[in-house]
């Protein structure tokens, strides 16, 4: 059952990060995940990773709840480094039968390694500090310029909004029907791989049903307010780029230029 | 054999910033063969009460033993008896049907249990009969294309067919109409009578309560704040009102009667009763009986 928190969630704070306006925290996660994927020396990256960790200080979450969201991938992180480790080939350092590391699989799958959970740390960063619906505006602000080409920057904004408003709906409705099913005697824990799946029927079934259900009303909930597209919509919290918004910004661009600058010419 | 909770805790999320403790230190006896009722405002954690008993949550702290059995120590198969033994209808228990066909979906439940598709068979059929759902004209209905009063007994029918010894429901009067809910409380009583089982019914509505339990418990932010027979609970009109619970109507008319006639009994169940105590209590005042008016 989803007892632990979801990945990602929103976590309220009074923060400097958290009053940032949304495109700030886009535009910051965006330049940092850039630099950390360019860096190529152990410089460049050790410097991103430092100014990654300032940030996630300056959040005011503790760094634990950090690590707890990347624990849920930990599987991931550890197949990509395997992966890298077995299977690039280089100078060997150890060799034993068909196994063979080398020295090159090594750096790889370890750069790899703290490249995903860099990512993850700054999706979180992300996450944590910007509600859902600020994070919406957001995208929708930064797109709305492609409006312009046909690109409809409302529509995809209210579509990912839904969604995002209905994802703990959708979590909190599993995890009634799972209860409701384990109480008629389902048992999703002892057996095999296929015997599990069977009940599991009996949970995708009616969370579907419902969710269809769900989606009808809300479309005739939307047309009973008068709901019609972006054209002319305003908005109850209007997003505003402040000073300190222009102080991140400008710093995180000179910071990104600067480990760029360090790493080709030192 | 009782369940017995002992100075149960639970907390939701422990050790996150979502951290909710959602009971705390209850402690209480559910007897075997009675009709308890649970009652409190939304958050009190009457729900999570109920899962307990079932083994679906573990307390974080205490115990919680049904059948001298202590919960959290069962795993598997062990639980998956203990969920044959309590049997819990969440709300809306219309919502989790999955299967097409009606008897299937009531069959759920006991093939889960590992039982013989001839016992399967009989287990269905009583629960069907139990509902009033006939069998012949139900068994092969698309459970989807029923009402949803008819969903809700299809539903209530899967976890009778387990032929649980406790049944828990989460507000099964919630969303019926005056009919269905008489007929609901009715089956209630008539399982009580008829086959012993224990019933635990979590509801807002204390008329609904009153007309079948015997005892009341009556929680407030995660702890017991009154427990008792129905008319001792109902005596402590203020504490109700203070935790936002509303008497029946019959039972605040009758305590507002009180203060002008002070021997008004305020807790009594039924309507003949409620009469009678107005009556002897406006003999005198109406000098010689309410027929002379």
């Amino acid at each position: 059952m989803f007892e632990g928190a979801i990945i990602g969630q929103y976590v309220p704070g009074e923060s400097m990060v958290h009053r940032l306006d949304p495109r700030t925290k886009l535009i910051l996660t965006i330049i940092m995940m850039t630099v950390v994927f360019m860096a190529s020396s152990g410089w460049g990256l050790a410097l991103s990773v430092g100014v990654i960790f300032f940030l996630i200080w300056l959040t005011g979450i503790p760094l634990s709840i950090y690590l707890r969201g990347i624990r849920s991938f930990r599987i991931l992180i550890i197949i990509t480094f395997g992966f890298q480790l077995f299977l690039v080939p280089g100078e060997p350092l150890l060799q034993w039968n068909f196994i063979h590391i080398s020295r090159e699989g090594l750096t790889l799958g370890g750069l790899m390694a703290l490249r995903l959970v860099v990512v993850l740390l700054l999706a979180q960063f992300l996450t944590f500090t910007t509600s859902p619906m600020a994070l919406i505006d957001g995208i929708e602000k930064l797109l709305s310029p492609l409006n312009k080409v046909g690109v409809p920057a409302h529509e995809m904004a209210m579509v990912m909004s839904i969604a995002l408003r209905f994802i703990p709906i959708f979590f909190m409705e599993a995890d009634r029907i799972i209860r409701a099913q384990v109480s008629r005697g389902a048992d999703f824990e002892s057996g095999n791989v296929i015997t599990r799946l069977k009940p599991l029927t009996s949970i995708i079934a009616p969370l579907f049903i419902k969710a269809f259900q769900r989606a009808d009303d809300l479309a005739l909930a939307m047309e009973a307010r008068g709901y019609q597209g972006g054209e002319g919509r305003t908005r109850l919290r209007e997003i505003r780029l402040r000073r300190l918004d222009l102080l991140f910004l400008s710093t995180g661009l000179m910071v990104a230029l600067g480990i760029r600058l360090i790493e080709v010419y030192v | 054999m009782p369940i017995y909770l002992k100075n149960v805790c639970f907390t939701y999320q422990p050790d996150s910033p979502f951290q909710n403790q959602a009971l705390n230190g209850i402690s209480c006896t559910i007897h075997d063969g009675e009709i308890i009722g649970v009652t409190g405002p939304t958050g009190a954690g009457k729900s999570t009460f109920l899962q307990l008993l079932n083994g679906i949550l573990k307390p974080t702290a205490g115990e919680v033993e049904v059948d001298g059995v202590v919960t959290s120590q069962l795993k598997g198969r062990a639980l998956v008896n203990l969920r044959q033994k309590v049997g819990l209808v969440f709300q809306f228990p219309e919502d989790q049907l999955f299967e097409v066909r009606v008897f299937d979906d009531i069959a759920f439940g006991p093939r889960n249990l590992g039982w013989s598709e001839d016992k399967v068979k009989r287990a269905v059929q009583w629960a069907m009969d139990m509902l009033g759902l006939d069998k012949d004209e139900f068994q092969d209905r698309s459970t989807q294309e029923l009402s949803s009063g008819q969903k809700r007994r299809v539903a209530l029918a899967g976890s009778l067919a387990m032929r649980p010894n406790y049944l828990l429901l989460d507000e099964p009067t919630a969303g019926l109409d005056a009919y269905g809910r008489q007929l609901l409380l009715a089956l209630l009583r008539k399982l009580n009578r008829e086959y012993r089982t224990t019933v635990v019914i979590v509801s807002h509505r204390l008329e609904d309560l009153a007309a079948v339990c015997q005892r009341l418990l009556v929680f407030q932010a995660g702890q017991l704040a009154l427990q008792g027979t129905v008319s001792g609970v109902f005596g402590h009109q203020e504490a109700l009102q203070e935790v936002g619970l509303q008497l029946p109507p019959l039972n605040e008319l009758l305590w507002k009667l009180k203060a002008y006639r002070p021997e008004i009994d305020p807790t009594v169940l039924t309507l003949e009763e409620a009469a009678g105590e107005i009556e002897r209590a406006f003999e005198v005042y109406f000098q010689g009986g309410p027929e002379d008016v």
